[in-house]
């Protein structure tokens, strides 16, 4: 997994590319998101365009960036959400919890 | 389940250091049997999955403890299975990952997802640890 962080209009662009497996490279994420914890940033997009494949690994750092950020009274969207991943959250029930958009634009218009 | 065409063995320590490695061994011999990139990701995912938990739960990181990691190459399709040396649990009663008071916990997934992405799942409780073996069938063309 790598992790690019940009920002865009005031809001936390946080990219995964690769494979997220849980190998050491999860300390990258949380550092991004603490980050934007620090920067008292209110809006965060996840963007998964380039995201290979995730195991369960991956699906506990998005519930835990997630509610994070919503007890800093933050909003996290998903952006760019690959089927592989989709499939995944259905799986998992998430689907009903994440805000997935297919472009980054459309999740960034989608916040109020 | 009958006799292997080809078989492949790769043993690790308990270290999420070596998880990468698991992938590419398994992607290697599933990408020679055939299998397209939909399917070379459901199997990245579940043998990484058997694995994570084998290094974690199971040895608690111990790096001298040995992770086995069996690829078998059937005329249906790819047989993979993890091996670990720790106490072994019961695959029935692990929590539901998807009920409300778990659907936002940050772990607890794994099983759930090897199950659903998988044809056939066997659990084996041994004297000394757990053995999971999963199948991934070929899909005719
Ligand atoms: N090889 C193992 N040896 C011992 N216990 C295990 C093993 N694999 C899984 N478990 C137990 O089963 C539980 C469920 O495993 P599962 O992979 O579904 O979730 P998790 O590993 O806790 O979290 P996640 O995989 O979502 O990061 C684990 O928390 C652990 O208690
Ligand atoms: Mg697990």
């Amino acid at each position: 997994m790598k992790v690019k962080t940009s920002e865009l209009n005031g809001i936390y662009v946080v990219g995964l590319s690769g494979k997220i497996m849980g190998g050491p490279e999860s300390v990258q994420f949380h550092d991004a998101m603490k980050q934007a914890l620090a920067g008292n940033t209110k809006r965060v997009i996840i963007d998964l365009g380039e995201v290979e494949w995730m195991n369960s690994s991956g699906i506990g750092l998005l519930v835990s960036a997630y509610t994070t950020l919503k007890n800093a009274g933050a909003e996290m969207k998903l952006a760019r959400t690959t089927d592989k991943i989709q499939s995944l959250l259905v799986i998992t029930k998430l689907n009903s919890v994440f805000d997935s958009h297919d472009t980054v634009e459309s999740a960034v218009k989608s916040f109020g | 389940m009958t006799k292997p065409l080809s078989t492949e063995q790769l043993v690790i320590p308990s270290s999420v250091d070596h998880i990468e490695k698991v992938d590419e061994f398994v992607e290697r011999f599933a990408t020679a049997l055939g299998f397209d990139r939909d399917a070379l990701a459901d199997i990245g995912i579940c043998v990484t999955e058997l694995v994570m938990n084998a290094i974690v739960h199971a040895h608690k990181e111990k790096s001298d403890l040995p992770v086995q990691v069996d690829v078998e190459q059937h005329d249906s399709g790819l047989r993979v299975t993890v091996r670990d040396h720790g106490p072994g649990f019961d695959t029935e009663t692990v929590p539901d990952p998807t009920s409300p008071e778990n659907l936002l916990d940050d772990h607890g997934r794994g099983i759930l997802i090897v199950r659903a992405m998988m044809d056939d799942v066997q659990c084996t409780r041994l004297d000394d640890g757990m053995q999971i073996a999963f199948f991934k069938r070929f899909v005719p063309k």
